[in-house]
């Protein structure tokens, strides 16, 4: 279906010319079909995720109300739920983030770029993705791999009542960052389409 | 490179990025790589890695996407669209009586959650089409729907509130209670305003006709709007009372107001699966886009302060020589002015931290010059071009409201938050008397 899809759209691209005569075009079919395939399991892990990771904020607010009645009623706290609500908490919003970023929920001023035609808006998104998203989710992941791998070496835990190790959340850093570079890899590439004129991946 | 000239080109990068329409939360974080280049090392990312887990480690901030969560579940519970078909016929009789309607439910669900948008956009497709049904001017009902509606960040909880406190190191519970006067005194303003101007116009907001309030009786009435109003009072006691006796932390006070709201999603006969996943899909979203950019402001910030940013600005500010209320004023002018271009998230986290340290040096309270920027930030949600509370209503009302009736209904309630400011700087006990009365010094 996508490599019909990607095949109809090539006669914008090449206007007049049979495509009989481009000898090279079922294998850029096939590429694109690939494309499209591979952008499209992108958005569903970073969804899945999304959808899944969800949840863990039910789990902090049924964890919170039980430590709040155990130790106001029954003088007998959940020791383990300050380290582990803060620990979901953050497991949530960066893992959300790609999620965030395909559902384009983030934040931006675009009153500017509205008045610019489809193909500038998309190329002017292409270069901001390649001079300001991608070095800041890149250093996030070379800079917190590191963070996290020192964690891993010295097994830290944290100050609470209870010791829980940290690396495990630590980690939750570079994996958000490579979340997050490739669902700025599927943007980038959906609008370097839009820009070359095959808006359809 | 001097530090001046690298401070005004971060400033200068972080606008360019934000004028192509790129997320703040990365516009922030790729300037500060940037410029973590040119200034001081790529090195200093693993100082600014420790900072961003310091967010991701921070107790407080669990309170922003528990608050989310309740505020999803709120208005899936369809309490709002009964609150207002009631308060709407009770205060029928009145002149504009549908604003009042409209101020008083902003209020109660602005006390109940920590967003806006919850009660705007059921205003906007309830309270809109059946003012104009009647009459109502277009400009004024969107004021009022957009104005009342901002009011939810303001009055407690709010997660602004909360961002604040986490980075200006007061707590939560002092700002709440510091909010609550100033939020009544902007929502008595609103009402004063329309009250007077239907007065004197009362074809502005004419009365509900007597034929509509006859259908249903006024004991039927009282029994709809307990029904619907007495479980959200119950929330608001239950979450700020918890907080404001010391009884529970905002986290706690948040979570305890989500388990409720679900309870009463459950009452109210609404829950299914579907609608408690597509609740928990929207407030990951929702709040890995607001806490991504505190990520992208820490690094921003980290930067920023490495390239000796704030003693360029502050030195700026000493050889402009300027008395403690000219400084006051100039801050809460830049605040105002980039209001009109960002909201409330990136003007908290880029001026906060530049801010602050000037307002505690010119010898302010730094409660009450906090309080005095979320004031402020009231009309950031207003003030054209880019204000959220005029797209939330654009986007929900009907065809024949065009974005310039929006713009031009919100002016004078702008000019009414400005009032309210000015009346905090006059009075400041506005301010601090409820923070003072409940937590002594």
């Amino acid at each position: 279906m996508l490599v019909k899809l990607a095949s109809m759209d090539l006669g914008a691209v090449y206007p007049g010319k049979d495509l009989g005569e481009l000898s090279d075009w079922p294998k850029i079919c096939k590429t694109l079909g690939h494309m499209a395939r591979i952008l499209k399991s992108i958005d569903g892990l970073n969804a899945w995720i999304g959808r899944v990771i969800g949840w863990s904020m039910v789990l902090v607010m049924f964890v919170t109300v039980w430590d709040v009645i155990a130790r106001k009623f029954f003088a007998a706290p959940v020791l383990w739920a300050f380290d582990v609500s803060i620990q979901l908490y953050a497991l949530h919003f960066m893992l959300g983030a790609a999620w965030a970023l395909s559902t384009d929920e983030h934040v931006a001023i675009t009153i500017f770029t509205d008045r610019l035609n489809v193909r500038a808006r998309a190329a002017l998104e292409v270069v901001s993705f390649i001079v300001l998203f991608f070095p800041f989710v890149i250093a996030l992941l070379y800079y917190g791999w590191g963070f996290a791998a020192r964690s891993w070496v010295s097994s830290e835990t944290s100050w609470g009542v209870i010791a829980m190790p940290l690396y495990y959340i630590k980690t939750v850093i570079p994996i958000a960052a490579a979340l997050l570079i490739l669902q700025g890899f599927a943007t980038v590439t959906r609008k370097c389409a839009i820009v070359f004129g095959r808006p359809s991946l | 490179m001097t530090p001046e000239t690298l401070t005004i080109l971060m400033f200068c990068g972080m606008i360019v990025g934000l004028i192509a329409g790129h997320p703040l939360a990365f516009v922030l974080g790729g300037i500060s790589v940037i410029f973590a280049f040119i200034g001081p090392g790529p090195a200093i990312f693993s100082i600014i890695v420790g900072r961003i887990y310091g967010q991701m480690d921070n107790y407080i901030l669990i309170a922003v996407p528990m608050f989310i969560l309740m505020a999803q579940l709120l208005s899936v519970s369809g309490v709002t669209e009964n609150m207002f078909s009631a308060l709407r016929l009770m205060l029928g009789r009145l002149r504009g009586g549908m604003l009042l309607a409209t101020i008083a439910i902003s209020v109660l669900l602005a006390a109940t959650t920590g967003v806006i948008g919850a009660s705007m956009t059921v205003m906007g497709v309830l309270a809109l089409p059946s003012m104009l049904k009647y009459g109502y001017q277009k400009e004024l009902s969107c004021g009022a729907i957009a104005a009342g509606g901002s009011l939810g960040i303001l009055i407690p909880p709010s997660i602004m509130l909360v961002i604040l406190g986490s980075y200006s190191q007061i707590s939560v519970g002092q700002l709440f209670a510091a909010a609550v006067i100033p939020g009544f005194l902007l929502a008595g303003l609103y009402t004063l305003y329309s009250l007077i101007l239907t007065g004197f116009r009362p074809d502005l907001g004419p009365p509900v006709s007597e034929a509509e309030l006859g259908e249903t009786s006024r004991s039927e009435l009282i029994g709809l709007l307990l029904r619907m109003a007495v479980p959200p009072i119950l929330l608001i006691f239950g979450v700020l009372g918890s907080i404001f006796a010391g009884w529970a932390t905002t986290t706690e006070a948040a979570s305890i107001g989500a388990m409720l709201t679900l309870a009463m999603v459950v009452a109210y006969g609404k829950f299914s699966w579907k609608l408690l996943q597509d609740s928990v899909s929207s407030t990951i979203r929702t709040s890995a886009m607001v806490l991504f950019v505190v990520v992208g402001a820490t690094a921003f910030t980290g930067v920023f302060v490495a390239i000796g940013g704030t003693r360029v600005v502050s030195g700026w500010i000493d050889a402009a020589g300027l008395g403690p209320y000219a400084l006051l004023a100039l801050m809460l002018a830049i605040v105002f002015v980039l209001g009109m271009f960002l909201d409330w998230l990136g003007i908290v986290l880029i001026c906060l931290p530049i801010f602050l340290p000037l307002a505690l040096d010119a010898g302010f309270d730094p409660l009450w010059f906090v309080m005095m920027v979320a004031i402020v930030l009231q009309t950031s949600f207003l003030t054209p071009p880019f204000g959220y509370a005029l797209f939330y209503l654009e986007g929900v009302a009907p065809p024949e409201v065009t974005l310039m009736h929006i713009y031009r209904g919100v002016l004078p309630f702008v000019g009414l938050i400005l009032l309210g400011a000015g009346l905090c700087i006059a009075f400041p006990q506005i301010i601090t008397f409820l923070p003072n009365a409940l937590y002594a010094k």
